[in-house]
């Protein structure tokens, strides 16, 4: 049912594009300046990627070797860019880097560096936790031996540390490229004339230029890219990025020399710098002009009940697919990143040309392209909890007779509580901060947190637009915060 | 010969005291219920655990201080025991040189070590594709190829079946006494060992006593061991 539902918004998207190849089949592509847009695009997600996975491995295996007081506390600030709407950072970058920013002209913010730091702002600190985590797998006894055989940190790093880092570096990269390659909001901010990405292409011939067969044919490249990386992606979706371990490491480790600590420090003071400018930019000039005028209260509202209709019907969509957590399932809950927000976008656009525009159906529209978009990490969430209920669990359940709701209640639910509420907060958040969906769809006076701000930004109104940030990273903050605080509370049950 | 002189050591909350000394060539038994520090016992004496106090000494040298790969001892663990991405051989000749590369003289210990422990033919394979007791016995060859003093062996057989153990166990102690060998052995079956080991140590609550020949482990009137061998009355 939820895998025909899912299936059916899918096909709904692609119908103008196989409809555009079996009547149109313009196959110009060269014509409508389709290669650079794929060129630039490729070249900046494979910068970025690079600068984010090297980096990464680097944070992670300092952070792994090296305890240091406040270690679980920066874990902690390294999740927060995972937490920050893209406008937010945007806004950020600018009080930073801007022409009247803190640091004026140091980076280059408008084209392909501004573009790539913004996405080494994201992706690095992900990169780092979900490297930790892998490279936390190594066993302590692989450590054990090498310092017995005299191995040396290299060696230590190739034969104990490498073999965990190796399976998880293609699966990571992957994600990030595909984030990268996907990238609409930075994109739109920091892009130009010859800085535009796929998605912010298709946006602008759609709804700029109304060029109908260059959105079609820039959606056909979006898709064939996503689809080739998502199975190499896939995998990446099953690790549970909460479940990094915050306590400090009791087992055996081996000491680093003195030149190796300094290292390990100067990179954990790197990441921290990458992090902390940008979120404490965005608090300092937010704060002083936090306003609540109508419009803010009205775009808080909007924001809220966006966010928990979108966050409720990804939850809905995610628990069948979770539970049956087979290969189609699982595929099914990469739809949204398989084609890409502004391809499906484009044909829900096209198919409901004909219909009166409405307010109700621009909230439908936003809410059912945000539930898609917060619906692979909802289903890697509760797959990840419904994975705790074990065979041996399924057994006794059946010999005691427990079935529906019983099972449910008993069984299921306490299992999954912490899943469902993590999964629900994170999906608010990535809904909450979300601009693609009310920038393709947003008419009729819909006014959420991020498409105020950036119409804020866009009428130079800096001080309610860094306000309205404040606010949307506040609110973003407080329920990811809740999220964390659950996830740990489970693991240390 | 291996001797802990009043040694106190500390993780987290738990501390270990110990004070006892083992001869060459003898095979002694570490014995206690789980989380008393048998494994701490073992950290200590290969160096993955710091002292508070007191002092660890092989064959009369202070090795207190001594980082884990400057003292003549080898550990063989329950599992992980190989690099799985490294060959057989290669798992061996980590023994002879950390960075792998060999003298002639070390490559013909590898073999020697491997002939000895019945792997000969096995030499190519990946650790994955090795039973259980293969790969115990990888380690054990590489046991043989570091030429150590001491031999700490953390519950290395317990995934295995009772048949395969005891073969393993008469493989321990043929070494032992052929290498001349001071070999602890962590165990969680007193019974199954009882009649190959010379000597055992008992741990409970962070305190080691013994050594004691095993007829007087069993015989011992201890509460402490009574109740860890069942033995105590119920009700």
């Amino acid at each position: 049912m939820v895998q025909g539902l899912v299936l059916c918004a899918l096909l709904l998207g692609l119908l103008p594009l196989f409809e555009f190849l079996a009547t149109q089949g313009d196959w110009n592509f060269a014509a409508h300046g389709v290669w650079p847009v794929v060129v630039f695009t490729l070249k900046q997600a494979l910068i970025s990627t690079l600068i984010s996975v090297v980096a990464g491995i680097a944070v992670a295996h300092a952070l792994l070797r090296q305890n240091f007081p406040g270690r679980a506390l920066f874990l902690k600030l390294l999740a927060l860019p995972m937490a920050m709407p893209a406008i937010v950072a945007v806004l950020g970058l600018v009080s930073l880097f801007g022409n009247s920013g803190l640091l004026p002209g140091v980076v280059p913010l408008y084209g392909f560096t501004g573009i790539v730091l913004a996405h080494v702002f994201f992706n690095l600190p992900m990169c780092a936790r979900l490297f930790f985590q892998a490279l936390q797998a190594a066993p302590e006894e692989g450590f054990k031996l090498a310092a017995q055989l005299n191995m040396g940190e290299a060696a230590t790093f190739r034969h104990v540390e490498w073999p965990q880092l190796q399976p998880a570096i293609a699966r990571v990269a992957s994600l990030v490229f595909l984030l990268c390659a996907a990238s609409f909001v930075i994109a739109l901010n920091f892009g130009g004339a010859s800085a535009t990405t796929l998605e912010v292409a298709i946006y602008q011939s759609l709804r700029l230029d109304f060029d109908v067969p260059r959105a079609l044919q820039l959606s056909l490249v979006q898709v064939a890219l996503s689809g080739t990386l998502i199975w190499l992606v896939a995998k990446a979706f099953e690790s549970d990025a909460f479940a990094v371990s915050l306590k400090p490491w009791q087992g055996f480790r081996p000491r680093p020399s003195l030149a190796t600590r300094a290292l390990n420090i100067a990179l954990v003071c790197a990441a921290a710098l990458l992090v902390l400018p940008v979120l404490l930019a965005v608090l300092a000039s937010g704060l002083q002009g936090l306003h609540f005028t109508a419009p803010t209260w009205q775009a808080l509202g909007t924001s809220l009940a966006l966010g928990l209709a979108s966050a409720v019907i990804a939850l809905l969509l995610a628990w069948p697919l979770a539970r049956a957590d087979d290969a189609a399932s699982h595929l099914i809950s990469l739809a949204a990143m398989i084609l890409p927000p502004a391809v499906m976008a484009t044909g829900w656009f096209i198919l409901l040309r004909g219909l009166p525009d409405s307010w109700a159906l621009s909230f439908a529209l936003i809410v059912a392209l945000n539930s898609l978009m917060a619906l692979p990490f909802a289903a890697a969430t509760l797959t990840a909890g419904f994975r705790k209920i074990t065979p041996v669990h399924e057994r006794l359940a059946s010999q005691l007779g427990l079935q529906g709701l019983a099972r449910l209640r008993i069984v299921e639910l306490p299992v999954l509580r912490p899943h469902l509420a993590q999964a629900l907060l994170m999906a608010m958040v990535n809904s909450l901060g979300d601009l693609t969906a009310i920038t393709l769809f947003g008419s009729h006076g819909i006014l959420t947190l991020p498409s105020l701000q950036q119409a804020e930004m866009g009428h130079y109104r800096g001080a309610e637009a860094a306000g309205t940030a404040a606010l949307l990273l506040l609110v973003c903050g407080a329920l990811t915060f809740l999220a964390h605080h659950l996830a740990e509370q489970h693991d240390h049950a | 010969m291996i001797t802990l002189e009043n040694t106190v050591s500390k993780r987290g909350g738990f501390t270990l005291k110990a004070n006892f000394a083992l001869g060459e060539g003898r095979l002694c038994a570490v014995l206690g219920p789980s989380g008393a520090g048998k494994s701490s016992l073992l950290n200590v004496i290969a160096g993955f655990d710091d002292l508070v106090s007191g002092r660890v000494l092989i064959d009369g040298e202070d090795v207190s201080r001594a980082s884990p790969a400057r003292r003549p001892i080898s550990m063989v663990f329950q599992d992980h025991n190989l690099f799985p991405h490294l060959s057989v051989w290669d798992n061996v000749a980590l023994g002879a040189a950390a960075s792998l590369r060999l003298t002639e003289e070390d490559k013909s210990r590898v073999d020697e070590a491997l002939a000895r422990v019945g792997l000969a033919s096995l030499t190519a394979r990946k650790p994955f594709r090795l039973s259980g007791g293969e790969r115990q016995r990888v380690a054990l060859a590489r046991v043989l190829v570091r030429r150590s003093k001491v031999l700490l062996l953390d519950e290395p057989f317990a995934a295995l079946d009772p048949g395969l153990r005891a073969e393993m166990l008469q493989e321990v102690v043929d070494l032992t006494r052929e290498q001349k060998l001071t070999t602890l052995l962590v165990t969680h079956q007193p019974e199954e060992i009882r009649a190959a080991v010379d000597d055992m140590l008992f741990v409970a609550a962070g305190q080691v006593s013994g050594p004691m020949a095993p007829a007087a482990f069993f015989a011992n009137g201890s509460p402490a061991i009574a109740a860890y061998l069942g033995l105590t009355a119920r009700g």
